[in-house]
């Protein structure tokens, strides 16, 4: 009677499997082939950094957006298979010192809190900022990027002409402009505070489309995704003819990993995450990643960056 | 205007419907070599639109059927039941359930220590299979479950209207006939009240098809984000646009071919 | 309750600017509509072909995808005729909210004019009415009545789908709920009910006076 039932019960799995088998991506089919994903260690060679604090054991899943997600994480636009962006070289360097594998979990930016908050995955890196409200809820590792706003605006537009891209340009400087950035960026806030600024917000797509077609007179945003849509770095990236990064990057600020409060593990992951970032730093390996991205400059000293 | 008028315009007319799907087709040419590389892409979310559609429109015709009975029931709290169902759900947008489904009932669950896609995981592991299940399981699960109550309740006032449609006295006949209510049911309600709801039923399933497309707010690669996802990374601007159309293209090809059905389906049943 | 004052007063917000979107687009949608049937109906090829394509391809994609289509398409046209200040949400949302309707509206204009019988026209004509006097003062008049339940049922499916506008960050009710819920991640219910209350007091009278109004018009018929 027993087996029976379960024969039928691994049947109908089977079926239910094959359906839930073309929704996955092919990528996955393809590993589908080898049959499970590891949940046993497959231990290679020395490890540098412990990985106690996952989730799921030799998994290291963290949480981003990659529809709107160039250059942080994003499909390459030559070949879709592929997860590129310079957090999928971060995530692939932490978890090589780990000895692991790492897992980029598809999130919708707005909903990468709450998602952190049901345990989704292990933490957020998406370009993630440290804010009041985001302290309440969740524990922070140490940066692993230190970035400024960037302004860009079109090469053509005469109002600009007298700003290169190292004159120092801060807000006053945009004021009586229509500014484009995108909803929930940083920039967002910091536009607000300037009521002389017109601001657009953009809550999609990025606002670089309608710079170029003299909707607005100026962007100002996260300086790598500028080195992305402007400057063309990275894989994808083509230079845009049209436009012209202005002045310093300001209103610097860090991009950190964030972690589940309430989760008891929290804090042995972010202090391995912490370690692995320290050995990061130091080996040369975020540097030559943010040489790749169009992303290097001399603030990432402050940070230990070397 | 005169026949010659007509005809000189109509050719004329025609020359130009020719240029301009001749245009059409040089556009999507322009872009031969985007349409080769991401046609794989949008044929697999293609499919999951698909499944995601079938699997929903199965659940919302037994939902629907359910809530059919539900409303013509002799019993009232079950018809009050089935009233407030319908009634909530056609008052309100299809985002905003699935809004409730996915991030409130999903996350509420969740903090319980429901989750679909650990049951799904662990399921598939015994299988060894679970590289299988997609990260986003728990999103077509409660998208699934939203579209499926959504639609569950327009289908509930289809099945109902269908049901009504069948004189009384017929069922009346049969009771007297000594055939119990479920058997009237089957054998003389349903097989004349189905032939009036295919017509509108098929036309929801067009409708369930293009709302299957605001699953893409969780993240679930369905053929709307899978043009989400390829459209945002290109820096031109033509290439963006050119995605999404390819895109939209790909839910023309899958609903047209149903609208066409519907509409035969329609005529027929009008010649009785 | 986490609803503050403020909150309450931004979905009331939200709740107008819904009844805002649908106001201005369905009588958009029922002029656009009645166009394309007309055109439709016409003996003219040219007239009648491009309405069939626009109706064929409107009834048969997202309104999600079109209103990304729009959003991009219809930008760049107001750009190069100088009218970049009138682009955005309101101008994406509005116009393919009464494309898209006007589709559907357009089947109903076409099924209404239809189902008058054709003799009747055929008298009119014989009477000495032209063309014109006979629809406008025959069929229309017989028309309409069959058609306004129909319309009323459309002005609320369009209650309901001007949700969609919030994914390109309009203002209306499900994009004011959206914002909420983002702050609000841990506890979003009283957001979630709110919203339904305000989409259910916006619906239910419509669908309500609907009824009424198709029972009168069944009973003079």
């Amino acid at each position: 009677m027993y087996k029976l039932t379960r024969r039928k019960l691994l049947k109908q799995a089977r079926q239910a499997g094959g359906v839930i088998a073309v929704g996955a991506s092919l990528e996955s089919l393809l590993v589908a082939c080898g049959g499970n994903i590891s949940t046993t260690s497959n231990a290679p060679g020395a490890t540098s950094v412990a990985s106690k604090g996952l989730l799921v054991p030799d998994k290291l899943q963290w949480g981003a957006d990659f529809t709107s997600g160039a250059p942080y994480v994003f499909k390459d636009p030559a070949n879709p298979n592929n997860l590129v962006g310079f957090e999928v070289e971060v995530a692939n360097a932490i978890a090589k010192l780990m000895g692991i594998t790492q897992h980029q979990v598809e999130t919708d930016y707005n909903k990468l809190e709450a998602a952190l908050q049901a345990n989704q995955f292990d933490m957020i890196m998406n370009g993630w900022e440290i804010t009041e409200d985001r302290k309440k809820t969740e524990l922070f590792s140490v940066p692993y990027y230190h970035y400024g706003q960037q302004t860009v605006v079109r090469k053509d537009d005469e109002r600009f002409a007298k700003f290169n891209d190292t004159s120092d340009v801060s807000l006053t400087d945009l004021e009586g402009y229509t500014v484009g950035t995108g909803a929930g960026y940083k920039a967002a806030d910091i536009l607000g505070t300037d009521t002389k600024i017109k601001t657009k917000l953009y809550d999609t797509d990025l606002p670089f489309d309608d710079l170029a077609q003299k909707k607005i007179d100026a962007v100002l945003i996260d300086q790598p995704a500028v080195a992305y849509y402007v400057l063309g770095a990275g894989p994808g990236g083509t230079k845009n003819p049209d436009l012209r990064p202005i002045g310093k990057p300001f209103k610097a600020d860090d991009y950190v990993v964030g972690f589940n409060k309430q989760n008891p593990n929290a804090q042995t992951l972010l202090n391995e995450i912490n370690q692995a970032f320290d050995i990061l730093k130091k080996d040369g390996t975020l540097h030559r990643i943010y040489v790749k991205w169009s992303m290097w400059n001399d603030l990432q000293a402050q940070i230990g960056i070397v | 205007m005169n026949k010659r008028g007509t005809k000189g315009l109509n050719s004329l007319f025609f020359i130009a419907l020719t240029v301009v799907i001749f245009g059409f087709f040089y556009y999507l040419y322009s872009f031969k070599p985007l349409i080769i590389l991401y046609l794989p892409f949008l044929l697999q979310g293609t499919v999951a639109t698909i499944i995601i559609s079938l699997v929903s429109i199965v659940l919302a015709t037994l939902l629907g059927f359910g809530g059919a009975l539900g409303r013509l029931s002799s019993y009232v709290p079950i018809r009050w039941l089935a009233t407030l169902y319908v009634e909530v759900i056609r008052g309100t947008p299809v985002l905003v359930q699935l809004l409730i489904w996915y991030y409130g009932f999903g996350n509420l669950l969740s903090s319980l220590g429901f989750n679909p896609y650990t049951i799904a995981f662990q399921l598939m592991t015994v299988l060894q299979n679970n590289s299988l299940v997609p990260d986003s399981f728990n999103g077509f699960f409660y998208g699934v479950i939203g579209l499926s109550f959504n639609y569950g309740a327009y289908l509930t006032e289809v099945f109902r209207s269908g049901i009504e449609s069948v004189p009384r006295g017929q069922s009346e006949a049969a009771l007297s006939l000594g055939f119990t209510p479920w058997h009237t049911l089957r054998r003389i309600v349903l097989p004349q009240a189905i032939r009036l709801t295919i017509p509108p039923f098929t036309n929801y399933f067009i409708t369930l098809i293009q709302d299957s497309a605001l699953l893409s707010t969780f993240a679930i690669t369905e053929l709307e984000q899978q043009t989400y996802a390829l459209a945002f990374p290109q820096v031109d601007a033509n290439k963006k646009l050119f995605v999404f159309v390819y895109g939209a293209l790909f839910y023309l090809i899958i609903c047209y071919p149903l609208s066409l059905l519907a509409r035969y389906l329609e005529r027929r049943m009008a010649r009785g | 309750m986490n609803l503050t004052h403020q909150d309450f007063l931004a979905f009331l917000g939200g709740a107008r600017d819904t009844l805002i979107y649908c106001a201005v687009s369905f009588p958009l949608a029922l002029f656009l509509g009645l166009i394309l049937a007309l055109m439709s109906g016409s003996h003219l090829l040219w007239l009648k072909t491009p309405a069939r394509i626009f109706i064929e391809v409107m009834r048969s994609t997202p309104m999600l995808t079109q209103l990304f289509l729009l959003y991009y398409g219809v930008g760049a046209v107001l750009v190069s005729f100088n009218l970049a200040q009138y682009d955005n949400a309101w101008v994406a949302g509005i116009t393919s909210l009464a494309l898209n309707y006007a589709a559907y509206e357009a089947e109903i204009f076409r099924a209404g004019m239809l189902s008058v019988d054709y003799g009747q026209i055929e008298a009119a004509l014989s009477l000495g009415f032209t063309k014109r006097q006979s629809f406008l003062r025959i069929v229309l008049p017989q028309a309409i009545p069959l058609m306004i339940p129909p319309f009323v049922n459309d002005f609320i499916y369009m209650l309901k789908d001007s949700s969609v506008v919030s994914i390109i960050s309009g203002t209306e009710l499900t994009a004011v709920l959206s914002a909420w819920v983002s702050h609000h991640g841990s506890n979003p219910f009283a957001g979630y009910a709110l919203a339904i209350v305000l989409y259910l007091l916006l619906s239910l009278p419509t669908s309500y006076l609907a009824r009424l109004l198709e029972q009168r018009l069944r009973a003079n018929l």
